[in-house]
């Protein structure tokens, strides 16, 4: 999570589409701005 | 500014602030429901593109998704306008999952008044209410700015007031 201090951005999460879009829906909940990345 | 009381978050609020919180959660509010458009760069920074260079998957993922966010930003709102008194200064007593939905509502807030003040990370809050003060210190720019302040502090005495080991 340094890396959001440092960067303004950080990977917090990976896996298969479906979980990328629910993690992300979670984040934008709080607020966070989280997009999904293909790796 | 809250603190703690036993296993709940409790704080004093004077008539003013009673009136502040109430109108940014009245806001809050409207922004998700009549004022709700996307384009707009306040509903932009709380409901982002999930995929930046995609709008239509952006899109489609919005269809499923995007009601529950509004609804829950709502919920959280209306759990401020809830738990203030009415109309007058008083006490508000939080138990864990109320201070959630205030910590939740004010960082929306937050986040909508600072892109609509155009505050960056690296933005001054104290230089830029004296640059606004000077300017006009009657402005709503100043008041905006203040308020903006203000909501800083009571996060944070919020997060320090919230029972450890959560």
């Amino acid at each position: 999570m340094l890396d959001v201090h440092n960067k303004g951005k950080a990977v917090v999460t990976t896996g298969a589409r479906e979980k990328m879009e629910m993690d992300a829906s979670s984040l934008h909940g709080y607020g966070l701005w989280a997009t999904v990345d293909r790796a | 500014m809250f603190r703690r009381n036993g296993s709940q978050c409790v704080a004093t609020f004077a008539i003013d602030e009673v009136r502040v919180l109430r109108k940014v959660a009245g806001e809050v509010v409207g922004l998700m429901t009549d004022g709700f458009e996307h384009g707009d760069p306040v509903v932009d920074r709380l409901f982002p593109d999930i995929y930046p260079d995609n709008p239509d998957d952006s899109a489609e993922f919005r269809l499923y998704t995007e009601g529950d966010l509004k609804t829950g930003k709502i919920d959280q709102a209306g759990a401020i306008l809830a738990s203030l008194p009415d109309d007058g200064p008083g006490e508000v007593r939080l138990d864990a999952e109320t201070a959630e939905a205030w910590l939740r509502a004010i960082n929306d807030a937050r986040l909508a008044m600072g892109t609509r003040l155009d505050i960056q990370a690296d933005t001054d809050l104290s230089e830029e209410l004296d640059d606004a003060v000077v300017h006009d210190p009657g402005s709503s720019r100043v008041f905006q700015l203040s308020v903006y302040a203000y909501l800083g502090y009571l996060q944070e005495s919020l997060l320090n007031a919230l029972p450890e080991g959560r």
